[in-house]
């Protein structure tokens, strides 16, 4: 199981195995004040990382980065 | 050498209605046709009445929205509630007058627009006897209770601006009456300079606000600070109220302007200076930031500052509830433990009535030292009252918006201290103590 979370401490506390960085608390998958296609592109990478995410091996609570330059508040 | 502030206080030991509005010999008159029409200049008010309460009566005021101690600048510059009862001049120096053992604390309503969530309006409840009284520095001190009734259709932030005018202008006023007299004592705040070797120490003062609310919770000099970096503030500036609150919300949760302006953390910081340590400053934190990014910055703009500052220690407090702004902390005590300064968190406990979950949110090993100032989620289970304030005969209360409505005359339990405004002990004032066992 993969957790996307902007709250990726809280997820390591409750032993989430593997925990993807989210853009922010209310849209983690996204920033709608972003045009639609650099919110597209945005939620496109996240889900794209946890997907390679969720075949990884990991030993303990991981968090994961995706390749994306965060502009949400 | 840093300016002193003199906070010069006159003790109220009884207050009661009269002709005049007048201060003597610990006795506070109040005019009380004089006060309401001071609130009624503003249109925004249907109607107002001003209702007492004092400590020890089987009274119950509710439809608080926040809580404020009178005082009034004699000397030096600006104003007590700078930006919003005056011109922004730096405060913090000369001498400010306080009566002491009252609060203006007012108890209004109005039809609210935002029916849910964290910006929605909420209302606390104080019982000034009792098991309720126990839990509330509220109940101790006498409570001028100004109860309004706010004009249809009025939006969001003109209830908070009608309420805050009215509820400061009161307490403004009422100190008013001190002003040539000689007060009981006076205490100097200074941060003079001190031996070196003491350890030097840092507050982070780290307060809730949302980008999204109307108020944002928490000013300034009257600026709300919807989303802003830390800052650093001269410490005296809190005892002339530079920081306001929305007053749309008097719930248990939030930090009242009371609080803000008794900063009981920058009290004992003073008391100290000079003796076990070194006060540096408080800086101010923002949080709740909703991305990582936000959080991550802010926790290292503020340890960063801490450093620079040269800080040995930190101190850092919350000013209210909620899982985000704990990250926030969090992340800060742990960049300060980082770059070599010791944190510590003052903080109250969850874990539910029972005592069955876990007391914080998550827990990092940088977090050696913590302070607990109890759990808030006790039952509390108080009695039916003999008078009410702020609620007319049979109403029914609705605290937050999506509570069960309750009647302020009967009996209550409560399985939190939260509904009560002043409970949850953000900063270690109450006299809640742990016990090992």
């Amino acid at each position: 199981m993969v957790q996307i979370t902007a709250m990726t401490m809280v997820g390591k506390q409750t032993r989430a195995n593997r925990i993807v960085a989210g853009t922010s608390v209310p849209h983690p998958c996204g920033d709608p004040s972003a045009p639609p296609d650099a919110d597209r592109a945005l939620r496109k990478e996240i889900v794209r990382t946890a997907l390679e995410v969720l075949q990884t091996d990991v030993e303990q609570p991981t968090v994961f980065t995706p390749k994306i330059t965060f502009t949400a508040k | 050498m840093d300016t002193k502030l003199e906070l010069a206080t006159y003790p109220v030991k009884n207050a009661r209605f009269g002709q005049k509005t007048a201060y003597k010999d610990g006795i506070l008159e109040i005019d009380k046709d004089e006060l309401v029409s001071l609130i009624k200049e503003d249109k925004r008010v249907a109607s107002a009445d001003i209702d007492m309460a004092l400590p020890g009566e089987k009274t119950r005021i509710v439809f608080i929205r926040d809580v404020v101690e009178p005082r009034v600048k004699v000397s030096g510059p600006g104003c007590v509630f700078p930006g919003v009862l005056g011109p922004v001049e730096s405060v913090g120096t000369g001498r400010t007058n306080r009566l002491s053992g009252i609060t203006v604390m007012p108890s209004a309503q109005y039809k609210p627009t935002i029916l849910s969530g964290n910006n929605a309006a909420n209302a606390g409840t104080v019982d000034m006897w009792g098991p309720g009284a126990a839990v509330t520095p509220f109940s101790s001190t006498i409570n001028i209770v100004p109860v309004m009734k706010l004009i249809d259709g009025i939006s969001e932030l003109d209830a908070h601006t009608a309420i805050m005018m009215a509820e400061l202008k009161l307490a403004n006023r009422l100190a008013e009456t001190t002003r040539n007299l000689k007060p009981e004592n006076i205490e100097s705040f200074a941060l003079f300079k001190v031996d070196d070797s003491l350890p030097k120490v840092i507050y982070v003062l780290s307060f809730m606000t949302l980008a999204y609310n109307p108020h944002s919770f928490v000013a300034y000099y009257g600026y709300c600070l919807h989303d802003v970096m830390p800052f650093l503030i001269r410490p005296q500036e809190l005892f002339d109220g530079v920081i306001t609150t929305d007053t749309r919300q008097g719930h248990g949760r939030k930090s009242t302007t009371w609080h803000w302006m008794n900063q009981a953390v920058v009290y004992r910081l003073f008391r100290e200076h000079g003796k076990r340590l070194n006060f540096l400053g408080v800086i101010m934190q923002r949080t709740r930031f909703e991305s990582e990014l936000g959080k991550h910055v802010s926790a290292s703009c503020a340890s960063e500052m801490a450093k620079m500052l040269g800080a040995d220690g930190v101190i850092i407090t919350r000013t209210t509830g909620s899982g985000a702004n704990f990250e926030d902390v969090i992340m800060t005590l742990q960049a300060c433990e980082k770059k070599g300064i010791k944190t510590v968190l003052l903080n109250p406990e969850w874990g539910s009535a029972d005592g069955s979950e876990p007391p914080l949110l998550v827990y990092v090993p940088e977090a050696t030292a913590m302070v607990s100032t109890g759990s808030h989620e006790a039952e509390l289970k108080l009695p039916a009252p003999s008078r009410v304030i702020g609620a007319e005969e049979g109403q029914m209360v609705i605290a937050e918006p999506g509570d069960k409505p309750f009647s302020p005359w009967s009996e209550i339990t409560w399985n939190s201290y939260y509904p009560v405004t002043g409970a949850p002990d953000w900063f270690g004032t109450m006299s809640l103590a742990a016990e090992e066992y």
